[in-house]
């Protein structure tokens, strides 16, 4: 107890350079908690479902030979009816359809939304916490609803919601209930739930009850306590291939077997396992993303351990003599050591109070950093205090353990005899901390720059076409109508209106990431010489539209038959189809000179069903049909509306406004019952780089944090070093040292640990950043200047910090100092 | 070569208010040796920091080579110091992170002085006090003698032509203190204008004047006759 006291006093006593250590040991903390919280939080999906271990949704990997796996979170519709006593330990199964929908009341709503088409069974399984109305025999009204609290306050504000109706897909749907919101940390978020033979979906036409063919469903399993998850994922899997049709998938023949292979994910595992589904649940925890933020958490903790452990030996000096004099009373060494472990306890816990504080006041600033949503009543969990304890231990050793050697090992004689000149030893260490401290920084600075540089490039590229004013139409495909009359009557619609320049539509945009692929080989060639290429279907406005010039060749239009026949479906199945090629397709099929890839015949399978005879008619540039991250694929574009499901709109930029509002009208004058969901292409292609955008504000927060914590310890050493050098500047000066002469002799002591850091941090930084930038195969080669310059950024701020201290000593009158000597 | 007139100098503290220097009226002609005495406390070091420009006075003119320096900012102080004024302290503040060599070159170090000129003149008087075999050592190897050897070599490489010494032979025994004495008197005899504070009367023998201060005042100067 008394040395607690002792240890608060040395705090106390520490004065600025104690509180410089704290502060910056509470940012460092602060830091850490975020990632603890981060990474618990990550590591604790769906821990609110009771059974969640024992709760498993069925995956299917899809293998066709010579295409890319595909892994689906869903299942063909009809397995969960399948599943029965072949599955040993079944205990429950629910099938869960999940589709976009449109939800609107009177003229105040009218907006596009995913819902959940359910069986009680689901409900049940994971225990929907009901708050308001009931769930019970929910199903049993195909026009009812569940609202998320989130959902049921947007639109009914205070209202009690329960009994209100809105209309869904066009049906009057009545609100049975409200439930809680599901945590951010579940596999699944939906904020409206239906029955599965609620009309908005069962309306749509898609026979999920006989689906053997598709994966449209997710299926759920609950298996008993103690059962074998191998055996029951075994016997699904046989049931799948039992029934599985598979002349779509393997138009040439095959086995089932080697097409699919289904797998059991329990809820409590799947947001850590290693399966990106291409839709429907939360992407799994980035682990990559996951320990690199770790990593550089633990870095920012030692660099605040690095302050408390170069001022307590800087300081150790003064403590000699109070060492020496316990020493000689009979304090053992380990006595020693246990005396400062605790003065780095009581630091650490002094720290850990003001970081928790920093936390919660930074909390909504950390969400968006790390595109999460941080709950800090986890702090509170037993299994996370454990986490903070083991942190505390962390900091208390990494501080506490080299000062509390260092100052214990004094000799007493020597020290009260003479006028001892602190730790000599500790000199060397404390320079490679500080080197450390700035080393980290400066690569984080680099790192930040070369993210900010790569991202701006990507952002401004030329990507062959031109994105500007082109606005993006989504949901075409979703309604129950064929797609080619759709787009043909919203392109009708739409043209002409005020403001529009150009209406035209595809199966993919740019902006998604995702080009289907197909299977084309020259009509000359054997079967086997297929080549996997890009698919990209348009129609005939899209090139110009888009602002695509041919290098060879023409490209749609409608003064050739051929072209405007694929809108006729019955006519068009003889007929040869036109397509233009990308050079690199060209290529590929041996064309180096695009020229002479005109005219060719290509033998084009989209599907079984789907075989036809192709003809060159153009070749495009290599536009960038994905993001700069991918290289660009052999593509070939051709015309055929049964696939669309987008619509591309070039707008008059004068007239943006008149534009949007021409679009909106085009659109529900068309499509009386599904809102309108658009967005800008530019605005989409750039949002593919978010990600790499929240990168560079993380990766900049924490160089800027770990440059604060490294000047909050430049500072400290500052003012010990004008204070121990007083007498020597006062010898110079009176020699004749002007205080331009002191000043530079602190910037030269000052930055020569930066400099050091920079040529530490440079080689590092080159190497990690070089690896980054080869997740894109469009990139920016690392610029030099982002390594000067963010060597200066640390040397100025370094400087900036000791220049207080500096200017003060030098000038001191020179007198005072030697007066006392 | 330099006359205080009227001089004064009071510290003040938060309680008090110490009367260093009390109306002084000195004359130090060029070429002079110079000694200060008096009980500790009287205001010998305040009115050798003063003639050293190291400290302002509070009150009355200080005129150095024609110059009233009284109220001059630090910069201007240093410069003319630089230019004129070695010192010597009874504690040979020499740095001890450095040698016996660089403490020296450092009174050459703020003069623009080229660093092979710098060497050569370290290296001359090194040799002249006699410390050039240790040139390369640190202070704290060295005996008090020669530490003051070594301040002394540092006071006279800059050929400025005053030297102040405070008490120079106060750390020393009497065969050391004696050696220095020497020094100082074979600089005077070169010409310099040596001003030494010093409680020891047979070193103040070296001066030609003894000036004895009391309590701020001058109470008498002695005037040793020639030889
Ligand atoms: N910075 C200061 N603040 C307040 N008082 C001071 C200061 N410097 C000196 N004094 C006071 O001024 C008086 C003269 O001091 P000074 O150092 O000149 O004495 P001294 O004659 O050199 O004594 P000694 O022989 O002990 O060196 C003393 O009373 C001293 O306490
Ligand atoms: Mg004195």
């Amino acid at each position: 107890m008394s040395q607690l006291l002792i240890g608060l006093r040395v705090l106390r006593r520490q004065g600025l350079y104690g509180l410089m250590a704290v502060l910056g040991l509470a940012i460092g903390l602060a830091v850490a908690v975020i990632a603890l919280l981060f990474t618990w939080q990550e590591t604790h999906y769906d821990s609110h479902i009771e059974n969640a271990d024992r709760i498993f949704i069925v995956d299917s990997r899809v293998t066709r030979p010579g295409r890319t796996e595909a892994i689906s979170a869903q299942t063909p519709g009809a397995l969960a009816a399948a599943l029965d006593d072949r599955v040993p330990g079944l205990e429950m199964k629910a099938r869960v359809l999940r589709q976009w929908s449109t939800l609107a009341i009177d003229d105040r709503f009218n907006f596009n939304l995913e819902i959940l088409g359910v069986q009680d069974a689901w409900l049940e399984m994971i225990g929907l916490p009901i708050v308001a109305g009931s769930r019970n025999s929910f199903t049993s009204d195909a026009t009812a609803a569940l609202l998320s609290q989130t959902l049921a306050t947007r639109l009914f504000g205070d209202e009690p919601p329960v009994g209100k109706s809105f209309l869904l897909d066009g049906t009057a749907t009545a609100v049975v209930g409200v439930y809680q919101d599901f945590p951010t940390t579940s596999h699944m978020v939906i904020d409206l739930i239906v029955p599965e033979r609620a009309p908005a979906i069962a309306g749509r036409g898609v026979d999920f009850d006989g689906d053997w063919a598709r994966f449209t469903s997710f299926t759920y399993v609950q298996l008993k306590e103690g059962t074998s998850v191998s055996a029951a994922e075994q016997a699904i899997e046989d049931i799948v291939h039992q029934n599985f049709q598979t002349a779509r998938w393997l138009p040439t023949g095959g086995n089932v077997a080697d097409l699919i292979d289904n797998s059991l994910q329990s809820l409590s595992g799947l947001h850590l396992n290693d399966r990106t589904y291409d839709w429907g649940v939360r992407p799994p925890a980035d682990k990559l993303k996951l320990t690199v933020f770790a990593a550089i958490a633990v870095l920012i903790v030692v660099i605040a351990c690095v302050n408390h452990i170069n001022l307590s030996t800087v300081r150790s000096i003064e403590r000699a003599r109070e060492v020496a004099l316990r020493k000689i009373l009979g304090a053992g060494r380990h006595q020693l050591v246990v005396q400062f472990l605790l003065e780095a306890t009581v630091l650490a816990c002094v720290a850990l109070v003001l970081a928790l504080t920093l936390v919660e006041l930074s909390s909504d600033f950390a969400n968006d950093l790390l595109q999460t949503q941080l709950d800090l009543t986890n702090l509170t969990e037993p299994s996370f205090l454990l986490w903070l304890l083991g942190l505390v231990a962390f900091v208390v050793l990494a501080a506490g353990v080299y000062p509390a050697y260092i100052v214990s090992a004094v000799m007493p004689g020597k020290i009260l005899a003479s006028h001892a000149r602190g730790a000599r030893g500790s000199k060397g260490l404390r320079s490679v901390l500080v080197v450390f401290q700035f080393a980290v920084s400066i690569c984080l600075a680099i790192g930040a720059a070369v993210i900010w540089s790569q991202l701006k490039y990507a952002r401004q590229a030329d990507l062959g076409f031109n994105a500007e004013n082109v606005m993006l139409l989504y949901g075409v495909g979703r309604a129950p109508e064929s797609a080619i009359r759709l787009t043909d009557r919203l392109d009708k619609s739409i043209s002409g209106r005020p403001g529009i320049l150009a209406v035209s539509a595809s199966n993919s945009s740019p902006s998604w990431g995702f080009v289907p692929e197909v299977d084309v080989r020259l009509q000359t060639d054997a079967p086997e010489a297929a080549q996997t290429m890009g698919r990209i279907s348009v129609d005939l406005d899209f090139f110009p539209m888009m602002g695509i010039e041919p290098v060879a060749g023409r490209l749609f239009s409608e003064d050739f038959g051929m072209d405007r026949i694929q809108w006729e479906y019955q006519k068009r199945q003889s007929q040869v189809m036109p397509i233009v090629l990308n050079k690199r397709a060209a290529a590929s099929l041996g064309y180096v000179l695009p020229e002479n890839a005109i005219g060719q015949q290509l033998q084009f399978t989209v599907s079984e069903a789907d075989d036809r005879v192709a003809e060159i008619v153009g070749v495009i540039p290599d536009v960038h049909y994905k993001s700069l991250k991918d290289a660009i694929q052999p593509m070939i574009f051709y015309p055929d509306p049964g696939a669309f499901s987008v619509m591309m709109v070039r707008i008059d930029p004068e007239q943006r406004e008149a534009a949007i509002q021409s679009i909106e009208e085009g659109w529900s004058a068309v499509m009386s019952n599904q809102a309108i969901s658009s967005d800008f292409l530019a605005a989409a292609l750039s949002e593919q780089y978010d990600a790499e955008a929240q990168e560079l504000k993380t990766v900049t927060v924490l160089s800027a944090l770990g440059i604060l914590i490294a000047v909050f310890g430049q500072y400290g050493l500052a003012a010990y070093s004008a204070q121990s050098r007083r007498r020597e500047i006062s010898i110079r000066k009176v020699l004749g040292a002007r205080v331009r002469d002191i000043l530079q002799l602190f910037v030269w002591q000052f930055s020569k640990p930066v400099f050091v850091a920079m040529v530490v941090a440079w080689p590092i930084a080159f190497y990690v950043m070089t690896l980054w930038l080869e997740n894109f195969v469009y990139r920016v080669a690392p610029n030099p200047l982002w390594f000067v310059l963010a060597g200066i950024i640390a040397l100025t701020v370094a400087l900036l910090t000791v220049s207080g201290h500096a200017l003060k000593a030098a000038r001191a009158a020179p007198v005072e100092a030697l007066r006392y000597e | 070569m330099l006359k205080l007139h009227n001089l004064s100098k009071v510290y003040r503290t938060d309680e008090v208010e110490t009367v260093a220097l009390d109306n002084v009226n000195i004359e130090i002609e060029s070429g002079e040796f110079v000694a200060i005495m008096g009980p500790s406390g009287c205001g010998k070091s305040t009115l050798l920091n003063i003639i050293g420009m190291l400290d302002s006075p509070s009150d009355g003119d200080y005129v150095f080579m024609d110059e009233n320096v009284a109220g001059y900012p630090e910069s201007k102080l240093s410069n003319i110091r630089k230019q004129n004024i070695g010192f010597i302290f009874q504690s040979f503040n020499l740095i001890d992170e450095l040698t016996v060599e660089e403490n020296i070159e450092l009174a050459l170090l703020y003069h623009n002085i080229p660093a092979s000129e710098r060497r050569e003149r370290v290296a001359r008087v090194m040799d002249k006090v006699g410390i050039a075999h240790r040139a390369k050592h640190m202070p704290s190897q060295l005996s008090g003698g020669q530490q003051q050897r070594v301040a002394v070599a540092r006071a006279v490489v800059g050929d400025q032509a005053m030297i102040l010494a405070d008490e120079p032979t106060g750390n020393l025994d009497s065969a050391h203190g004696q050696e220095v004495m020497e020094m100082l008197q074979s600089l005077n005899n070169e010409g310099t204008t040596i001003v030494m504070v010093t409680h020891s009367p047979s070193h103040a023998d070296y001066a030609r004047r003894t000036i004895n201060l009391f309590d701020g005042h001058v109470v008498t100067e002695n005037l040793r006759a020639a030889g």
